[in-house]
């Protein structure tokens, strides 16, 4: 008798766990676009505050490091700006211009203070136009086009309120080495095969303040400097 | 003098600085003292993977208790305490684990929890249980997992050797939901159900400090257990477990509005699982944000109407 019920408990159990058994409250569809927006921008600007922290290390690492970098060197300007295409999903392009006013030009987010850009007057909110003449239509450009560009001072186009100006600015030099943010949850620091730094976002939130992380990411250079004999390769995207 | 010219071949032309001792001798740093450096740095990070591991079982021990009522039969007795032996630990910690806790490959109680049943039966941190209820105990897992039958609801005995001194120990069968929760290594900010266990990575422990935070995870992982989802799929799955999550927090106490925040926390983790379904097939976060309010409404109504905290069942 006990054992017939057992079994029938049993089997009952079982086909109750095939399908749903709870009743749950309904999530309507337009607070769920509404929180996907406030999520979406919460998220972003802690994305933004993270790739300025990295921004904050490189510079001054990069900056400071000048003469163990040798010949390693690049300009750097100290700017971090954004197209509406540097965030790759849909949704989150909605967000980004809504949110960070991005569009097809690159839209400065932040201007390190201590940066050749800063002294040049670029400032938060300013769209990239041009840059020595030439036209800003990939992120890539940003970096890019200080390398190749000769010696003497760059001339940056911006539009800033409606209006445009040609901001000369310092060609500033420090290591080469770029430091990325990565989204990896695994806590890491590592070097990229062209000369990069790429630091995740569980590194981030590890290291307990700005001069852990610059320990971290210096060591890295560090590697990245020292392994110096062979061609490093030109940088990919 | 040939010890210092290895090293600078390895790097290049760096001379690594050297470290003098008290009698002003040079050695190098991975000398006796790296070795010692090396012990103390195993020492404590064990430190700190017990103290988490300590978190980690007061949390879910106390879901589990006070959850028992949604569990229907499928409990077991909550000790209260945490158990492990050396094979559950990285060999990095074999040596620290064995001199500073007495881990060896015996099953020895690591933990006890107030008040709870190891606590009262006179259980003590340094105890090795050899036998429960008269069987030779094999491994930690085995107690972990223990479920005496449906008729047994007395004391459960158990053996333990206290400076290798035999002693019985009656035990309260305190039964909570069955299964229990325990700590993986590794970065990852992950947790996972497999059906008898939760197991619950060191990443998720550190990104989640707040005991309310972790709540909201550990009752997610429980429910999926208790609704025998796994091995079955479904595409409520997940929505169900969050709801019956949010009531498995709750009745042990713990604030789960404050638990939003934990959703927020991992759409940082990756972006793009703001607005799509993340690989896992788990609703989006702003979907369990708003669900997870839902469920707090809920909760709150009942408990003003003075109502029993369960989840609503569908017929």
């Amino acid at each position: 008798m006990k054992a017939t019920l057992a079994l029938a408990l049993t089997l009952v159990a079982l086909a109750c766990a095939r399908s749903a058994q709870l009743r749950m409250p309904q999530v309507e569809d337009s607070s769920l676009v509404e929180q996907q927006g406030t999520l979406g921008a919460e998220v972003l600007r802690f994305h933004v505050g993270m790739q300025i922290e990295l921004l904050e290390a490189g510079l001054r690492l990069r900056r400071a490091g000048r003469e163990l970098c040798e010949e390693q060197l690049a300009p750097i300007l100290g700017i971090l700006a954004w197209r509406r295409n540097d965030l790759r999903l849909r949704q989150l392009k909605e967000l980004g211009e809504s949110e960070l006013k991005l569009g097809d030009d690159p839209r400065v987010l932040f201007v390190h203070p201590e940066s050749a850009a800063a002294r040049a007057g670029v400032r938060v909110g300013d769209l990239l136009r041009r840059f020595n003449g030439e036209r800003l239509t990939r992120s890539e450009q940003l970096w890019k086009l200080p390398r190749e560009a000769g010696p003497g001072p760059f001339e940056l186009e911006i539009e800033r309120a409606g209006s445009v100006e040609l901001l000369p600015v310092e060609r500033e030099l420090g290591c080469r080495h770029q430091v990325v943010l990565a989204e990896s949850d695994q806590i890491a620091v590592q070097p990229t095969r062209d000369g990069n730094i790429v630091v995740s976002q569980a590194m981030v939130r590890f290291a307990r303040g700005s001069d852990e992380l610059a320990a971290a990411i210096a060591h890295q250079m560090a590697h990245v400097i020292l392994e110096l004999d062979r061609e490093l390769p030109e940088a990919s995207d | 003098m040939g010890r210092a010219l290895l090293v600078a071949c390895a790097v290049g032309a760096l001379t690594l600085p050297v470290a003098a001792n008290e009698a002003g001798e040079e050695d190098l740093l991975d000398g006796v003292r790296g070795v010692e450096l090396e012990y103390e740095m195993g020492a404590r990070s064990l430190e700190m993977y017990l103290e988490r591991t300590r978190r980690l079982k007061r949390i879910s021990d106390r879901i589990r208790l006070e959850g028992a009522a949604l569990c229907g039969d499928q409990l077991a007795p909550v000790w209260g305490m945490v158990v492990t032996t050396a094979s559950e630990l990285p060999s990095a910690f074999y040596y620290p684990a064995l001199h500073r806790f007495r881990i060896d490959d015996r099953v020895r109680v690591v933990w006890v929890m107030p008040d709870l049943p190891a606590d009262r039966a006179g259980l003590r941190e340094g105890d090795v249980i050899t036998r429960i209820n008269g069987e030779r105990l094999g491994d930690a897992a085995e107690l972990r997992e223990y479920r005496p039958g449906p008729d047994e609801t007395g004391p459960i005995v158990l053996r333990v050797l206290r400076d290798d001194w035999p002693l019985d120990l009656e035990v309260e069968n305190r039964p909570g939901c069955f299964s229990p929760a325990d700590l993986a290594f590794g970065d990852t900010v992950n947790a996972f159900a497999d059906g008898h266990q939760i197991i619950v990575f060191s990443g998720l422990m550190r990104l989640l400090v707040e005991d309310d935070a972790l709540a909201i995870v550990i009752g997610h992982e429980l429910a999926h257990n208790m609704l025998g989802h796994v091995g079955r799929g479904h595409q409520l799955q997940e929505p169900e477990a969050d709801y019956m999550g949010a009531y498995f927090a709750a009745r042990a106490g713990y604030d789960v509005s404050a638990a939003q925040d934990v959703w927020r926390r991992f759409a940082e983790q990756s972006v793009y699982s703001v607005a799509t379904r993340a690989a896992r097939s788990h609703p989006s976060a702003p979907r369990r944000i708003l669900a997870l309010r839902q469920a707090l409404a809920e909760i709150e109504a009942k408990r003003a109407a003075g109502l029993p905290l369960e989840p609503e069942m569908l017929p």
